[in-house]
């Protein structure tokens, strides 16, 4: 038993580095036929692991829907309903696979939105990877469709089914 | 593998943690428009009538059936609108052959402008309400203005009618005159719900 404790405390000391999201920012792009729109959110909580013995990256990225807003009331009530937010209230993201270059990142993993999961695949551009700290951004496309949302029409005219979305995600060494 | 572990656990820690503050709020937002206060307030008419929907949610849904077919009927109400105008210009420039039209068109324009009105400001109330200047902000303050001039251009018409001959032009004046500011307003309203922000 005292082996067990002593292997489970040293492995626990094993280098790994743990950032906390922090000062980020995601922003979505829609369009209708009579004008297009955005909506940001600096809301945008989650960490990211380095494990240096297996030089692999994870993170996991919450965003709460109710905080996105586009500049209209009315429109940011509505895009709630539409999205489910009362029964799913954040957008999650849980990485699978995280390939660092040397100016850039493959990020795979599940987006979870609206109580649909869907795989996502994304090149990030890496601004910055210290010790501590880092900071990437980049963009990728959703199809409401995927997500079983309905989409809100306009005079008589429903919005695109594909949303741009656009994130700049900053973190810092959780000490 | 155990590092993955007690990464795992402390992550099943903060995500239910920051689930719970992300939540949409289920309480009612707190500067709305006094209307909608006097209606569905935590007091509001509505409320007491027990005519308000069992929770949040389902108010939400019902706020964006009634403002998507206000949308609708609305957009029809002006389209007529500007037809009544028409017929109301020819009947000044003194062609009477559409008087019973124009007195059919003004039953059918007012019922649905203020059907859509009542959709518009019998709603219950939306998430947020921001002090910030946007395009709906305009829209909503707008519709005091036209909403004011519809209500007020059938006596006006009837006031025509019922004028002296001294009296007449000045009442067709002041009826097409609150028209045409009417349907200005409510063109630029319209406009406005076509703006991004």
């Amino acid at each position: 038993m005292k082996y067990l404790l002593l292997a489970v405390s040293l492995f626990s000391y094993l280098p790994a580095v743990e950032y906390d999201i922090t000062n980020s920012k995601v922003t979505y792009y829609g369009d209708h036929y009579l004008h297009k729109w955005e909506g940001s959110t600096t809301n945008v909580n989650g960490t990211v692991q380095y494990d240096k013995t297996r030089n692999q990256y994870n993170c996991t990225v919450v965003i709460p829907l109710s905080t996105f807003s586009s500049g209209n009331d009315s429109r940011d009530s509505n895009m709630l309903i539409y999205c489910k937010a009362f029964d799913f209230p954040s957008i999650n993201f849980e990485s699978k696979f995280i390939y660092v270059n040397k100016k850039s990142l493959e990020i795979e993993g599940v987006v979870d939105f609206a109580g649909k999961k869907k795989e996502l695949k994304t090149t990030a551009q890496l601004n910055v990877l210290q010790d501590n700290k880092f900071s990437i951004q980049g963009e990728f496309e959703i199809m409401l469709s995927d997500f079983d949302i309905k989409r809100p029409s306009f005079l008589f005219v429903k919005i695109e089914d594909s949303i741009l979305i656009k994130y700049s995600i900053k973190g810092v060494v959780n000490e | 593998m155990l590092i993955n572990i007690k990464l795992r656990n402390l992550l099943l820690i903060i995500i239910p943690v920051s689930l719970l503050f992300g939540e949409p709020s289920t309480t009612l937002p707190e500067n709305m428009p006094l209307h909608t206060k006097a209606l569905w307030g935590e007091n509001g008419l509505f409320r007491k009538l027990n005519f308000a929907p069992n929770n949040r949610q389902e108010e939400l849904q019902l706020r964006v059936k009634m403002l998507q077919l206000h949308q609708k009927v609305a957009l029809g109400s002006l389209g007529a609108f500007f037809y009544q105008s028409y017929l109301g210009k020819q009947l000044v420039d003194g062609n009477y052959d559409n008087y019973d039209r124009h007195s059919s068109m003004s039953k059918v324009v007012w019922s649905t402008y203020m059907f859509s009105a009542s959709l518009s400001y019998f709603a219950p109330p939306g998430m947020k309400y921001t002090k910030k200047l946007s395009s709906m902000r305009i829209h909503r303050f707008l519709s005091w203005v036209h909403f004011t001039g519809m209500a007020s251009i059938p006596w006006l018409g009837y006031n025509i009618s019922n004028s002296s001959s001294n009296e007449r032009s000045s009442a067709v004046k002041i009826h097409q005159n609150v028209a045409y500011a009417t349907l200005i307003t409510m063109s630029f309203s319209a406009l406005l719900s076509f703006l991004p922000y």
